[in-house]
């Protein structure tokens, strides 16, 4: 455990540790490209170089270990004319593309260059060309004239992937990232690259041109891709959610993501239908649909015989799975609850689960492991069986085949009411009897239970689309027009009362 | 005064308020409200007894807006507080700015500034003068004035590039240096406005009608007008010296030399006088400056705070990142407060900055001269006859954009 001084502040470290994370620990934030603290350190950008009383010249502090009694500066004039010199030949080859790069607001070149030199270049030459926005991958673009060559994508897909499609060809200001002859850079995880890359060099071709990053809001939200529960940024711009981003959680998902959970953003906008539906009746609004609904549904419920069922679903949080079980025991006359969700997929022995659900664990807590036995397909029997008369369907994701989907929506023609609630219409819009337009994670609060027990929250981040409303509102309004109030009035009263539920079961 | 009406009323209802008072609504759509405000007076004959002023009908969330630029973005809002003299605004700004990073302008820059911003005061008074002799029914010393105006407007035409809602000044600078010309353009305007000057003299100044309907009305006394917090002309009127080009230089203003009017009455006619004779001192100090214009660089030389040259930005990474950075993150203005204070027009115009270091304002509260005016105008007015208020409300000059913000 050496103890050092760095900027006249002692710390003491586990042996082994480099100079960088130990400043990190006193507050000491040193620039740097390459290094990363998941990945192996090359120590080629340069640009951490500190002084250090244990170093012949100036140490780089990603990769020279703390020893005891080391004396370390990091803002001594050596020290700042080493990183202007290092920026200065970064910048020598480097295009004026921030007006068509997508990284520029985000941009670590831009930032060094700002803080730490700030001098114009003294050296006049052609700037060399290479690649330009050349597809490198399903989803990743290289641009060789930005790139600093930091290695920072290799190393990820050598050591956090194992796939290794990436490496460099030629010598000197030629070099260039390139994949190996025959292949490309396809693997699950490719797009974590471009957020390593600390330049535009590698950006996502989904993203590519779409929005400024510097008009970017960002929520700290969840991935609901699968039951892993990937913490990511929702970055979203005058009301549409643009991208996600990982979110560092090391018990989680570390620094990454895969590449189909971060185009998950997509749903919040497609195929999404927003506006009410009673039976034939369009541009309805909610006191009405409420209203109606609630007639509806108490109606056939008085005559239904016991035969009600609900259809939730591990995509709901835990707040709207609550909601759904205090409104299947009074609105719906303690109808029968059955859990849908999207079917089984693969998996990988990294972040990517095979449930592709992100709250199976949820729907266990709120309503008992009991539940899971209430498949969808005991639904579907039951429905073919004419067993179900009213039917409340609570998001549209099924765990069926194309053939099973067929069935189930063949069965819904048996059944006396059906009412559907979710974001997307899917193909049940137009065969229940009532649609009633519900918000997505992106635009309400929820706690989402992942794979392995951790309760994360996921915040609104977008207003709800069209006549979208949150899961329990929905739910609320409908109770309260049939005279059966639910017993909460608010997102945060519904929340202390699933806090209390769990704590209490 | 209105507590002894209410007693009178009230000693004897059966008078009935209809025959005593009349409640008046004078605005917002008032040609003499000059933009919109309104004044809710009560009346007894043709005396006022009370009068009520209403603000806020130009109010855009000028404060509010500034908190989501950046603080470049902050110059085009300014043009529209007083937009009698946008340069005015634009100077007292840039110049709090400057407190705020504690940097200072250059000599020539502090001169240029000087320059516009007393061409920005000139064309101010030419305005509020010749709106004021229009209102009492003087047309033509309304169009002598205007004309005036518009020759300093083509001058500021010829610098900035716009008449009205300029945007010249940069924080630690301005856009552009001087035309070529400038010295030429300013000798041929000058006897023009001096000819104006002449003639509005003439027109009013002796004038009967004129001197009736300004002298000893609109009167408000020295102590009074300081407790209110006036300034500017108004509080000049009455007799006080308060100028802060004087008290608290700041530009090249502790290098020219130039009077102070003040007036004895605080009255109607006091202003007019005190206004028309700091047009003529605004003349001597532009001749000063122009005479004195040292060389040298016009901007401050801080990267991080001025834009680099355009050829800079389109050819070279480093001017484009340069550029870039300043642009969408906006200049880094280090954490803490500022009161800084300029001599506008109307008075003292101030700017109350709070930066919590990033490059937007945390906070920005403007203090506009004229804002105190319409909190003391009732005073001014009370006792007075209903045709009063026309001289007073001009000779105040009220402007709409500054008061609401």
């Amino acid at each position: 455990m050496p103890t050092l001084t760095i900027n006249g502040k002692q710390v003491t470290v586990p042996a082994g540790t480099p100079i960088i994370r130990a400043a990190a620990q006193v507050g000491v934030n040193i620039p740097h490209f390459c290094y990363h603290p998941t990945l192996s350190t090359p120590g080629n950008c340069r640009m951490c170089l500190v002084e250090s009383s244990d170093a012949r010249g100036l140490a780089a502090s990603c990769y020279h270990k703390c020893t005891e009694g080391a004396v370390v500066n990091t803002e001594t004039a050596r020290v700042k004319a080493a990183r202007q010199a290092v920026l200065e030949f970064i910048l020598v080859n480097h295009p004026v593309d921030c007006p068509i790069c997508d990284q520029a607001g985000e941009c670590k070149l831009q930032d060094y260059y700002m803080t730490h030199d700030h001098k114009p270049s003294r050296v006049s030459t052609t700037k060399n060309s290479k690649s330009k926005a050349k597809p490198i991958g399903p989803h990743v673009v290289f641009d060789g004239e930005r790139c600093i060559l930091c290695t920072r994508c290799i190393r990820f897909c050598d050591e956090i992937t194992g796939t290794s499609e990436l490496t460099t060809e030629q010598r000197g200001d030629h070099t260039e990232i390139t994949t190996f002859p025959g292949r490309e850079l396809d693997n699950a995880y490719s797009m974590c690259v471009t957020d390593l890359c600390p330049v535009g060099a590698l950006t996502t071709r989904d993203f590519r041109f779409k929005t400024r990053v510097w008009l970017l809001s960002s929520t700290d939200s969840l991935c609901t891709g699968c039951s892993r529960g990937c913490n990511i940024h929702m970055e979203h711009h005058e009301g549409e959610v643009k991208r996600y981003r990982p979110r560092l959680n090391p018990e989680v998902n570390e620094y990454w993501m895969c590449d189909e959970g971060r185009l998950s953003y997509q749903h919040h906008k497609l195929g999404r239908t927003t506006a009410i539906r009673l039976r034939d009746q369009r541009e309805v609004q909610w006191p009405r649909a409420a209203r109606q609904t609630a007639e509806a549904l108490t109606a056939a419920v008085a005559t239904a015989n016991g035969q009600v069922a609900m259809l939730t679903s591990p995509q709901l949080s835990c707040e709207s799975l609550l909601a759904a079980r205090e409104f299947a025991a009074s609105v719906l006359g303690n109808a029968t609850v059955y859990v849908g969700g999207n079917p089984s997929g693969g998996n990988d022995a990294f972040l990517i689960t095979s449930d592709k659900n992100p709250n199976r664990a949820g729907v266990v807590q709120v309503f008992g492991a009991a539940i899971l036995a209430n498949t969808a397909y005991k639904l579907l029997e039951e429905m073919e069986q004419g067993r179900v008369q009213v039917l409340y369907l609570m998001r549209g994701e099924l765990p069926f085949d194309t053939a099973g989907r067929a069935r189930f929506a063949a069965a819904l023609s048996r059944v006396a009411l059906v009412v559907y609630q979710g974001p997307h219409g899917l193909d049940l819009e137009e065969r229940a009897h009532i649609f009633l337009p519900s918000a997505t994670h992106a635009e309400q609060d929820g706690t989402f239970v992942n794979e392995t027990g951790y309760a994360q929250a996921a915040y609104a981040a977008v207003p709800a689309m069209g006549q979208a409303l949150a899961d329990w509102d929905v739910l609320s309004r409908i109770a309260r027009a049939a005279d059966r109030p639910l017993s909460f009035d608010s997102f945060d009263a519904l929340h202390a009362t699933l806090a209390a539920t769990i704590a209490a079961e | 005064m209105n507590r002894a009406i209410a007693d009178a009323l009230a000693a004897a209802p059966e008078r009935g308020v209809q025959e005593d008072v009349m409640v008046l609504n004078m605005g917002p759509s008032h040609p003499a409200m000059h933009g919109t405000v309104r004044m809710v007076l009560t009346l007894d004959g043709e005396t006022v007894i009370k009068c009520d002023p209403e603000i806020g009908y130009l109010h855009r969330g000028f404060e509010k807006q500034c908190e989501n630029a950046t603080w470049s973005q902050v110059f085009p809002y300014t043009d529209r507080l007083n937009y009698c003299s946008p340069l005015l605004n634009n100077f007292g700004y840039a110049l709090a700015v400057e407190k705020m990073l504690g940097i200072k302008a250059t000599d020539r820059c502090n001169y240029i500034r000087t320059i516009l911003g007393e061409m920005a005061r000139l064309a101010d008074h030419f305005t509020c003068l010749g709106a004021g002799a229009l209102e009492l029914g003087a047309m033509s010393a309304f169009l002598y004035a205007v004309e005036a105006r518009d020759h300093i407007w083509d001058l500021v035409e010829e610098v900035t590039g716009a008449r009205l809602t300029v945007s010249f000044a940069r924080i630690g600078g301005l856009k552009e240096d001087l035309p070529a010309n400038f010295a030429e353009r300013w000798e041929a305007t000058e006897p023009r406005l001096w000819d104006v000057i002449k003639k509005l003299d003439q027109l009013s100044t002796k004038n009967r009608i004129f001197m009736d309907r300004m002298m000893n009305t609109g009167v408000i006394g020295a102590d009074e007008a300081v407790s209110l917090g006036f300034t500017g002309p108004v509080l000049r009127s009455t007799g006080v010296a308060y100028d802060i080009r004087k008290d608290s230089p700041y530009f090249a203003y502790d290098r020219v030399d130039f009077e102070v009017p003040v007036g004895t009455n605080g009255d109607n006619y006091d202003r007019y006088l005190v206004r028309l004779e700091e047009m003529k001192q605004s003349i001597s100090i532009i001749r000063q400056c122009l005479k004195g214009l040292p060389g040298g660089p016009l901007n401050v030389d801080d990267p991080h705070i001025m834009l680099p040259p355009k050829e800079s930005v389109y050819n070279s990474i480093e001017g484009m990142i340069n550029h870039f950075k300043l642009i969408f993150e906006g200049i880094q203005v280090p954490a803490g407060e500022v009161y800084s204070y300029t001599e506008a027009a109307n008075g003292e115009l101030g700017f109350y900055i709070v930066s919590n270091g990033t490059g937007k304002p945390y906070k920005l509260r403007v203090r506009p001269p004229c804002f105190y005016f319409m909190g003391g105008i009732d005073r001014m007015i009370e006792g007075g006859m209903l045709s009063d208020i026309i001289p007073t409300f001009d000779t105040i000059n009220m402007i709409g954009g500054e008061v609401d913000r």
